[in-house]
């Protein structure tokens, strides 16, 4: 059954992106431009997931967050809004959401988190994330893959841990960046193939079947099953001169 | 070449109050001198015609010559003021000496006896009055001489005395008077230095005041109340502050609501794009699909910098601080940087890592370190060395950060331009050897510095590598006040070289 989203987004130019985009993706996207609209969707449709852009023509989409809480609904709420300092996303988040993404935003990093709201939302997680071959504690902070324990640096962990989080979803290089170093600022350099460059040697390395995957253009992914076709996986990042060039080239 | 109009203020009101006083202090003399002399000179005088006028009467019922007892008796009358040393003599009309004391100057002094003012002869000041006397004339005396035998006569009473009396009061006023002049000579300049530093201080607190102050806060310039000059001044600073912050607060409000106008139409464009890219990917035309992301990415970068800059600016210093561990921070980032660097053929390495908690908005923290860091690989070739340190100095409640490289350094001229907005060094724009950055990550991040009240410092030499030093104000666990650092010299210039 397909995911459920409901989007609140009075800019049409976006929100026919949005639904596009999530539809590929294989969710059953709700579209409406007010809170009004957007009450009458959750009640009658129960969504998964709501996506509430806050600046709506003329009103607020706190307006929505507070009626929804207000009834004790705790269906995941994500924030997509052009106001993006800190003070900006406490008030979101204190007011109710569970996640807050600035625009401009990726389709993938907003198809990740929607899934990991739900994901949040319907279990509490262990203390040991694991992915078919792949065991990570998060108390210890080790790995493991095939009972074998692999020796991560703490960022190679951090990387990990997102991957096995976000099993068979495209992670797009800012969303890894912004796991590793909890900020918006994209890095000018390549510093993410290089962490990956080096997970991937670790993790990889003497197992017969490749887990991680680079997708072309889009960015990395954790699969048993790598995509075919178009988006085809290399599993190889192309070597280059200078790594710190290679990235806006 | 000597040039008045360069000295320091101070100095030159020093100089012109030693000048002033030195002056005053000359003419004071020499007109003191002057009525000194005048002084003596009348006493003198007075004292010789007391004297002149005591003999008319003590001679008048006296007859010439006098014998030995007459001759004593006058004698050591006219030696009763020894220091005056006065002398008599009686003369008469022919001009011959009937008598003299033992105290007249041989010989005897030429006298104009017509004349009745006192005159100052050869040394010696003199007055002369008429004395009628008895005379007994000897026997052997010529007869033109000797009218009667003893009869009354009019002679001539010289009363004097020696001048160099004058000369030796004038010594004993200059033995007090040069050593006074030396003492002013050599003591006016320090005082003069000392005064005029008093009367100039509230001008360099003035101007200390103000350097200490930032854009980014309230505070203005304390007046004294005096309505004074001072007070005007700080009173017309104040002012420029005023409208200096306005115009940087609409500024900044623009920037940031033109970013955020900005913002809607790249989301759209982005994810319009992100879904026909997913979609088409044959050859050519998903190349195009991906530059376009790539200039969007860019673009979107661009926004997000004059976000920060226009928050980090505009920011009063209530809004969202908490205490970080910057430590953390940079350990964090050494982790995420190190394997990037090492990639390039660089070897980072973090020298010192004290613990240190700052009082701030914490990804504003993170945009230094990254920055710093990332600068210092992308503008460091393969082989090459970069130093971090993160230094705590409790007693003075600051934390250092240093980030060293041996990369490929900053021109002085373009040291100069290095806070400005967008601007990038020659070396830094070639797009062939470093990714295209926005130009605006130092300024953000002396933006930041000058938000929290830190300072920095970049020291470079082309072809040699740059350091750059952060210094900021920590907090301990329990206290939240912040000291502002002073900053050497203004803001604007103290990319100190």
């Amino acid at each position: 059954m397909p995911t459920k989203v409901l989007l609140v987004e009075d800019d049409p130019a976006l929100s026919d992106a949005v639904r596009e985009g999530l539809s590929d993706e294989h969710m059953d996207m709700v579209v409406v431009s007010n809170v009004k609209d957007g009450l009458e969707q959750i009640r009658t449709q129960r969504p998964d997931a709501v996506v509430l852009d806050l600046m709506l023509a003329g009103e607020s989409g706190f307006d929505l967050l507070r009626a929804v809480r207000s009834q004790r609904d705790q269906t995941p709420i994500l924030i997509i809004s052009a106001l993006g300092t800190t003070e900006q996303r406490v008030s979101g988040l204190m007011a109710g959401a569970d996640d807050y993404l600035v625009k401009p935003f990726e389709l993938k990093e907003l198809h990740a988190r929607i899934i990991a709201n739900i994901r949040r939302n319907q279990q509490q997680e262990g203390p040991v994330l694991s992915y078919g071959p792949l065991r990570l504690e998060l108390t210890t902070r080790r790995a493991f893959r095939e009972g074998k324990e692999l020796r991560l640096s703490p960022t190679e962990i951090s990387l990990l841990e997102l991957f096995i989080r976000h099993e068979n979803q495209v992670l797009s290089r800012k969303m890894l960046y912004h796991q590793l170093w909890e900020s918006d600022w994209e890095s000018e350099t390549n510093v993410i193939e290089v962490h990956i460059n080096r997970l991937r040697s670790k993790v990889d390395r003497g197992f017969s079947r490749a887990l991680i995957h680079t997708i072309r253009g889009r960015g990395y992914m954790l699969s048993e099953n790598p995509p075919q076709g178009p988006r085809s996986a290399e599993d190889a990042v192309p070597e280059s001169q200078d790594p710190i060039a290679s990235h806006s080239a | 070449m000597f040039a008045w109009s360069k000295l320091k203020m101070t100095t030159k009101a020093a100089v012109i109050l030693v000048l002033a006083t030195w002056t005053s202090a000359a003419l004071i003399g020499l007109a003191s001198r002057a009525s000194f002399q005048w002084l003596v000179l009348s006493q003198i005088d007075r004292e010789l015609i007391d004297v002149a006028k005591d003999f008319q009467a003590v001679l008048r019922n006296e007859t010439l010559p006098f014998d030995e007892v007459q001759s004593d008796r006058l004698n050591r009358r006219i030696s009763i003021h020894p220091v005056y040393r006065h002398f008599l003599n009686i003369v008469d009309p022919e001009g011959n000496t009937l008598w003299s004391s033992i105290t007249a100057p041989s010989p005897i002094l030429g006298v104009d006896r017509e004349n009745p003012a006192i005159q100052e002869i050869g040394g010696y000041r003199t007055v002369h009055r008429p004395l009628n006397i008895a005379r007994e004339v000897p026997l052997d005396a010529p007869e033109s001489i000797s009218s009667i035998g003893s009869d009354a006569q009019t002679v001539i009473l010289q009363v004097g005395c020696p001048t160099d009396l004058l000369a030796i009061a004038m010594q004993e006023l200059d033995r007090w008077i040069l050593p006074l002049v030396g003492g002013l000579i050599f003591l006016v300049p320090p005082l003069a230095w000392l005064v005029a530093r008093w009367l100039l201080a509230p001008l360099q607190s003035l101007a200390k005041q103000t350097d200490r102050i930032f854009l980014s806060e309230d505070r203005t310039i304390e007046r004294n109340g005096n309505r004074d000059e001072i007070d005007r001044l700080a009173s017309t600073i104040n002012g420029l502050l005023e409208r200096t912050r306005s115009h940087v607060r609409n500024n900044e409000d623009w920037i940031a609501n033109s970013a955020h106008q900005l913002r809607g139409p790249l989301a759209a464009i982005m994810s319009n794009v992100e879904v026909v890219s997913n979609r088409i990917s044959d050859g050519k035309t998903g190349e195009m699909l991906e530059k376009v992301v790539t200039e969007c990415n860019y673009l979107n970068k661009i926004v997000n910098q004059l976000l920060l800059l226009g928050e980090v600016s505009s920011e009063n210093h209530s809004a969202i601080k908490q205490p970080v561990a910057w430590d953390r921070q940079v350990k964090q980032a050494m982790d995420l940087f190190e394997a990037l660097a090492s990639e390039k053929g660089i070897q980072v390495d973090l020298t010192n890592c004290e613990s240190a908690v700052v009082m701030a908005n914490p990804v504003h923290l993170r945009f230094i370190v990254q920055n710093l860091i990332e600068n210092a690989i992308k503008y460091t070739e393969s082989g090459g060395r970069i130093w971090v340190s993160l230094s705590s100095d409790n007693t003075r409640s600051t934390c250092r950060l240093v980030v060293k490289d041996t990369g490929i350094g900053i021109s002085k001229n373009d040291q100069q331009k290095i806070g400005n907005r967008f601007f990038r060094s020659n070396t830094g724009r070639n797009p062939t050897t470093t990714p295209r950055g926005s130009g605006l990550g130092l300024s953000i991040v002396l933006n930041i510095v000058e938000s929290l009240k830190g300072s920095f410092e970049l020291e470079s030499e082309l072809g040699q590598g740059t350091q750059i030093t952060i210094i900021l104000p920590t907090v301990s666990a329990n206290t939240e006040s912040v000291k502002p650092i002073p900053n050497k010299g203004s803001w604007v210039n103290n990319h100190r070289i």
